[in-house]
């Protein structure tokens, strides 16, 4: 009987390390000193994914930078961005008959418009209609094989989840009486509209798992086009910490580039079987973010020869075009704002009033990589590093 | 959604792989990357595998701190000190974690 070396362990033991974190602070500490000298403004760092904002917030990454370091979030949580409209169809389709399924952190998300006074759908099932809670499209597609009634599937999820649907597909494990609300979203397009609309940004953190099937490279356009340092980062305390010293490092240097900081799963080519797949089943189309609107090629639809898996073709159900597209947050919501950086969780006046993850009242209160769910739970900014 | 879960892989069966997500639990997900085999240290994201763990570049990352260090520590002595605790600790704590078996293969 060998020892194994479990990399489980192994990356829970280095990448949590609360004297490695200590070294790395007093890195960036140094780093900072030296850029202050070179720039006057604060540094503004974007964690672009919701993951990321909950390593941050979780481990208290913001108590221990210095005061010019600042990390705000920014559109990396597929929930938080799903369009209301999806949800609104999702709650119709359940209360006309359909079996609706949905992962757990989509469960609670709040349309703009109740139908028939179901505004989520969880309220569709406290008022007994058939929504079933799945945690993967996998475990979806066996149970409605099982009773064969017409269901859907709410499909929402970034290029990491998307491969999810296409592979379950390929392998012929769709029974033909499940359909999806394809909602799959790109990332690299949204990361190009934060930075072009949303002031300055000093460096981003890019997504890790999203990079393992998309490849480092698509981040490339960051320091190339727009001049702002990238790093693809692991989802550690000391991955972000490492991420933070990295793009200080240059910062200093004068030379933004594009760096894998998570190279023990991220490559720059990325997971060529699960690009395949999606660009076997699915088109690039201008895509609705919620909150913030139209983005250009930024969501995946079904091709039309698949389109028999398309919800709203099988249903009549017409998506909003750009035209039609309209705000779909609540009143007093500023999600949008927080999603794109330019607020913080704690600026909204609803934050932990009107809108608290038990009660969410806007999106970015439900998931579990919502900002303002994370702040809620872990107390916003953090002040303990747990490591 | 970056949320990603590490898992070993105990077994595969065409597109089809069983996943020890450790503490007793273990589930059955797609074979979201080519080549994968029992053994294979994975990321599993929404049931399917969406990458592999790769030992090998384990440390590259703090290659890359000593490189930026080495350029900071032309004129910073402090930041080359640094570098060398850490290669330190991270010397001790891989070797402790080794020594302790973490995972035990099975027979
Ligand atoms: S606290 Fe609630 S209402 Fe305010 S921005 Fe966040 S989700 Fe929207």
């Amino acid at each position: 009987m060998a020892h194994a070396k479990d990399l489980r362990t192994l990356t829970k033991s280095v990448f949590r390390d609360g004297v490695l974190a200590g070294e790395i602070v007093k890195m960036i500490n140094d780093y900072w000193e030296q850029v202050k000298l070179k720039e006057t403004s604060v540094v503004k760092i974007m964690n672009f994914c919701g993951t990321h904002e909950y390593a941050s917030t979780h481990y208290g990454i913001r108590s221990v930078l210095p005061p010019g370091v600042e990390l705000v979030a920014g559109p990396g949580c597929p929930v938080c961005i799903t369009p209301s409209f999806y949800v609104e169809a999702a709650v119709k389709l359940a209360i006309e008959g359909v079996t609706v399924y949905t992962y757990g952190d989509s469960y609670k998300l709040p349309a703009v418009k109740a139908v028939d006074g179901c505004r989520s759908l969880s309220d569709a099932r406290m008022m007994g209609h058939d929504v079933r809670v799945v945690y993967s499209f996998l475990d979806a597609a066996r149970d409605a094989a099982t009773h064969k009634k017409p269901s859907v599937f709410l499909a929402v999820g970034f290029e990491t989840t998307c491969p999810a649907y296409a592979s379950a597909i390929s392998n012929n494990l769709v029974p033909p009486n499940l359909t999806l609300i394809m909602a799959g979203r790109l990332t690299p397009p949204a990361a190009k509209y934060s930075v072009e609309r949303v002031g300055k940004v000093s460096g981003v953190i890019a997504p890790g798992h999203v990079s393992t099937i998309t490849g480092a490279g698509v981040w490339r356009f960051l320091p190339e086009e727009y001049g702002v340092p990238a790093v693809v980062a692991g989802f550690e305390p000391l991955d972000v910490l490492i991420a933070i010293a990295l793009i200080l490092r240059q910062i200093l240097e004068g030379e933004p580039r594009l760096e894998i900081e998570y190279s023990r799963t991220v490559t720059w080519e990325g997971n060529r079987k699960a690009k395949a797949l999606l660009e076997r089943y699915f088109e690039v189309v201008d895509a609705a973010w919620r909150g913030i609107g139209f983005i250009e090629r930024s969501g995946l639809a079904f091709r039309e020869e698949y389109s028999d898996l398309d919800a709203f073709r099988v249903y009549g159900i017409r998506e909003p075009s750009r035209e039609e597209w309209r705000h779909d947050l609540l009143p007093g919501c500023i999600c949008g704002q927080v999603i794109l950086g330019s607020a913080k969780p704690s600026d909204c006046k609803m934050f932990m009033k009107a809108c608290t993850p038990g009660t969410p009242y806007g999106p970015c209160m439900v998931s579990t990589e919502g900002a303002c769910s994370i702040w809620a739970r872990m107390g916003g900014s953090g002040v303990v590093l747990e490591v | 959604m970056c949320l990603g879960v590490y898992g070993r892989v105990l077994g595969v069966t065409g597109e089809l792989a069983v996943v020890d997500f450790g503490g007793g639990l273990t589930k059955e997900v797609l074979v979201g990357v080519e080549d994968v085999k029992g053994g294979d240290y994975v990321v599993v994201h929404a049931g399917v595998i969406v990458s592999r763990l790769s030992e090998k570049d384990f440390a590259q990352v703090f290659s890359i701190l000593e490189e930026a260090a080495r350029r900071i520590g032309e004129n910073n002595q402090e930041a080359m000190k640094y570098l060398e605790r850490v290669r330190v600790r991270l010397k001790e704590k891989t070797e402790a974690t080794h020594l302790a078996g973490g995972d035990v293969d099975r027979p």
